[in-house]
């Protein structure tokens, strides 16, 4: 659905008279229209992946990475405009440096997602554009579990056990529903969500993509990690397997 | 709704009509709505009581983060209703005040003087064109240990008021009506009255049954002054007096 916000939408300091801020819708839709990413939280850890186009066959491989860390513990996962998310994962990585030092401890990530949620919130009120971008924060540690929180361009910020953004959001959101996240542990997660990926992709328009995965969990003892090539790759394979499976079946 | 007869410029920032209306703060009390949710806050002899909806907006999302009412002090509750990171915002800012003026003199804020605080802020975004006014209205219910239970509205525009009974958000109208009646009858509720004529407008204004998993109900007494969420077994025994009684 869209609608015309014609005259209300120049500037995020502008409602329009229905109470809406157009500006921020449309920069939700930077998000909504670049690649999938997903995140899901199973029995023992958590798994964010990114469906990444590769604009040149130039590049090195891994360039342009969408998820970093924030400290040792939270890993943060960029949607949307690529600049736009970068400027938020070094916001990120600053306030938890400040807590850091502070506090003597690693910053937490619910006190992370907030912080960076008021940040996104304030360039939605006028004084600049807002942020065309969104970003997953996660963490697991003995005590909580699995914890991941998304903030969207509009300042929105929610705990999930499990969300999808991006051009094939809907689809992927109806393929992780039937699964039974609470009762996976990393290792299947990682397949899973590769095969979630490939399987709303679209052939024809979805050209030169690749898979970008970081978890963290039991098995990483509580650090964030970029997923090891080798168990992307595999996860890729077992994917690439069950789709044809599922493709005979049908 | 006429829009009168404005050349369409008035409508991007803060100045007036020819008619002398504020076309943005008007859109703003738009936004309020945004999210389909009615609260209700009422103050008996010595409770005072806001009683919200809570609706999880998907099934994937973990229901303990989404609420709508925040603490802002030992003795200062509040809800916000509408534009969800507006109100976190003014929230912050609420909650900033009441720890500088405890820290400053040494004694918590009074109720009313955070609400004039809050509305003093918002009349300043209606006349200033950096920042635009924020989509939400705000409910802060304290026991004041001089007047006794209190309940303030504020709003967009920058307008607030002590109230002894008030809803904001879609249904404000028949809830509002429905306040009317019940306290034109009788105004000195004792808690449990307080109590269930909140969650009983509530109820009467949103036209479905509810059950307490779809409330949120906040009390704050001469007993108990700290502000004090219900459990859901509480809001289900409230709910079931309510059903009882009719």
């Amino acid at each position: 659905m869209s609608s015309i916000g014609t005259g209300y939408d120049l500037a995020a300091s502008t409602f329009s008279p229905d109470g809406r801020i157009f500006q921020v819708e449309y920069a939700q839709k930077a998000v909504d229209n670049a690649g999938t990413m997903i995140a899901i939280r199973g029995k023992n850890g958590i798994v964010m992946v990114a469906d990444k186009v590769i604009s040149s066959k130039l590049y090195t491989d891994n360039a342009n990475p969408r998820m970093f860390n924030v400290n040792d513990n939270v890993g943060v996962g960029v949607s949307g405009n690529y600049p736009d998310g970068f400027s938020l994962k070094n916001y990120a990585y600053g306030e938890a440096m400040k807590w850091l030092k502070d506090y003597r401890e690693p910053m937490p990530v619910q006190n992370i997602a907030n912080a960076v949620a008021e940040y996104i919130h304030i360039h939605t009120l006028g004084i600049s554009r807002p942020f065309g971008a969104g970003a997953y924060f996660i963490s697991w540690n003995k005590q909580t579990g699995g914890r991941l929180f998304l903030v969207e361009p509009s300042g929105l910020n929610y705990e999930y056990k499990a969300w999808a953004v991006g051009k094939h959001r809907q689809a992927a959101k109806a393929e992780i529903e039937k699964l039974k996240i609470d009762e996976l542990d990393v290792q299947q997660l990682v397949k899973e969500a590769a095969r979630i990926i490939m399987a709303v992709r679209d052939e024809n328009k979805d050209k030169n993509v690749q898979i970008e995965m970081g978890w963290v969990g039991e098995h990483t003892d509580g650090k964030y990690e970029e997923v090891p090539s080798e168990v992307v790759t595999a996860a890729e394979e077992w994917a690439t397997a069950k789709l044809d499976e599922d493709d005979m079946e049908d | 709704m006429s829009r009168g007869s404005s050349a369409g410029f008035d409508r991007h920032i803060t100045i007036f009509s020819p008619e002398g209306r504020v076309y943005q703060v008007e859109y703003a009390f738009k936004a309020i709505n945004s999210t389909n949710l009615t609260a209700v806050a009422v103050k008996g002899v010595d409770t005072a009581v806001i009683a919200i909806q809570k609706r999880v907006p998907d099934s994937l999302i973990v229901a303990d983060t989404v609420t709508s009412v925040y603490q802002i002090s030992q003795t200062v509750g509040c809800c916000a209703i509408g534009m969800i990171p507006d109100a976190k915002f003014q929230v912050k800012r609420a909650q900033g005040e009441a720890a500088s003026w405890k820290y400053k003199n040494g004694y918590d804020m009074p109720c009313e003087l955070l609400a004039k605080k809050m509305a003093d802020l918002n009349q300043y975004y209606t006349q200033n064109a950096e920042m635009r006014s924020l989509g939400c209205a705000l409910l802060f219910i304290s026991y004041d240990d001089e007047k006794g239970p209190e309940v303030y509205r504020v709003d967009p525009a920058g307008y607030y008021r002590g109230m002894k009974g008030v809803s904001v958000g879609v249904k404000q109208v028949p809830a509002t009506s429905f306040l009317e009646k019940k306290i034109k009858k009788k105004s000195d509720l004792n808690s449990t009255e307080t109590v269930e004529l909140a969650i009983e407008a509530l109820q009467n204004s949103l036209g479905i049954d509810v059950r307490s998993k779809d409330l949120e109900v906040v009390v704050v007494s001469k007993e108990n002054t700290k502000f004090t969420k219900l459990t859901n077994d509480q809001v289900e025994h409230h709910l079931n007096q309510i059903a009882n009684r009719d």
